[in-house]
């Protein structure tokens, strides 16, 4: 019998802790509705890794062997995007081109967390590890994470996916912060142009051209996110399109966040960085934020009176879809019952996911 | 706190920022010139 229950004598008190992290994750995944397709993964595996002597982890555990098959190659961020093209609809940035340029501002978190990470004493693969949580987007931040090889792989996974469940948290108060109550009530007209199919077929082609050229690092991932909008766009292959949307997206989904798990034993997880690095995060989303939102108020500053942008909508720049979009339309909503920004913010948000893609490859070239 | 690597860091900002404002801008004109393009195309037709 004392053989039995040998093992329970072999949990150290820092496995125990990780076990009640898995045990939160669970919690906030199914009582608070955040993100539950990753974090509810992410906790289990949490447990899964942390109980002492884990058959699950080490050289021939399942998740080394699916961490090594799927995340250590990059193949799970890869296959994912192709699910996240599909689901993608273009039209509102079609519509209105300029809206792209508030995705662009608003990758400024990365950047800056990047600094501020270097600051804190972290190496430079690690800071910019760290500041592509701000891309906001899970799949970039695996992408880059794993490529720079950075030991807090577990910790800016947990970072990412918890903020972008927390974006309807974490945005209202730095835009509230930035913003006049006159600038979040202007109103902006939305023009629907009919976009033709042969746009919106080039559209995926074009972009994953373009940023092949100037960003070679990101073509993989801008590629794959492409050629699952090309599925979608071109009529032909509804069937493909709708397996990418549901079955891919799923069953990528439900062994990445396990799969991330491996990274979270006791000893990689339970540092004081890890502490550092959610609180990174957080200066990450908050940045991110604050450059989208301010970038729109200069830009109004050479706009006429009747065609002043409302500067909320540059915060829909971070790449959380739909999340930011919908956090901007709700704010405009509460300021003017009449003022609907969805379709903007929407268009401002589809474009925050390219622009995370091509911060993510540019760190890659300047560092990698 | 390590000044020196935060000072280090303040070019790659900036390269980083320029970086994804020139692609945007690349991206932004290629859309506009391929809108135009395809309802050029389709008036043609129409006509």
């Amino acid at each position: 019998m004392a053989e039995l229950f040998s093992n329970v004598t072999n949990i150290t008190w820092q496995q125990a802790v990780m076990c009640l992290i898995g045990g939160l994750l669970i919690y906030l995944a199914i009582k608070k509705g955040m993100e539950p397709t990753l974090l509810l993964p992410l906790g289990f595996g949490a447990i899964l890794v942390n109980l002492p002597l884990s058959g699950a982890v080490g050289e021939d555990g399942v998740l080394t062997v699916l961490f090594n098959a799927g995340v250590a190659n990059e193949l799970f961020p890869h296959l994912l995007f192709v699910g996240i093209g599909a689901m993608i609809d273009f039209e509102p940035l079609l519509t209105n081109p300029k809206l792209m340029i508030f995705g662009a501002a608003a990758q400024f978190g990365i950047f800056f967390t990047l600094s501020m990470a270097a600051l804190f004493g972290f190496d430079l693969k690690d800071a910019a590890s760290i500041g592509i949580i701000g891309a906001a987007d899970g799949p970039t931040s695996i992408f880059v994470a794993n490529y720079l090889n950075s030991k807090y792989l577990g910790a800016i996974m947990v970072a990412a996916y918890s903020y972008m469940a927390l974006v309807p948290l974490v945005q209202p108060p730095v835009i509230r912060l930035l913003t006049t109550k006159n600038e979040r009530r202007i109103r902006m007209r939305y023009q629907q142009h009919s976009i033709s199919k042969t746009t919106k077929i080039l559209f995926p082609i074009v972009i994953t051209v373009i940023t092949g050229l100037v960003s070679p690092h990101s073509v993989a991932l801008v590629g794959f996110l492409m050629f699952g909008n090309l599925i979608r766009e071109c009529g032909v292959l509804d069937s493909l399109s709708e397996t990418a949307q549901k079955v891919l997206s799923n069953l990528v989904t439900l062994f990445l966040g396990i799969t991330i798990a491996a990274r979270m034993k006791a000893e990689d997880f339970l540092r004081p960085e890890t502490l550092l690095i959610l609180g990174l995060g957080l200066v990450a989303f908050i940045f991110d934020t604050a450059g989208g939102v301010l970038f729109a108020k200069l830009i109004n500053l050479f706009l006429p009176k009747d065609k002043k942008i409302n500067p909320m909508i540059g915060a829909a720049g971070i790449s959380a879809f739909p999340m930011s979009a919908r956090v901007v339309h709700k704010m405009g909503l509460q300021e003017d019952p009449e003022n609907f920004l969805l379709m903007q913010s929407i268009g401002v948000n589809v474009s925050g996911q390219i622009a995370s893609v091509i911060a993510g490859g540019l760190i890659l070239n300047l560092i990698g | 706190m390590n000044f020196e690597a935060f000072l280090n860091t303040l070019p790659i900002m900036a390269k980083g920022m320029a970086g994804i404002f020139i692609v945007t801008g690349v991206i932004i004109l290629s859309m506009v010139l391929l809108t135009k393009l395809s309802a050029a195309m389709r008036n043609n037709k129409d006509k």
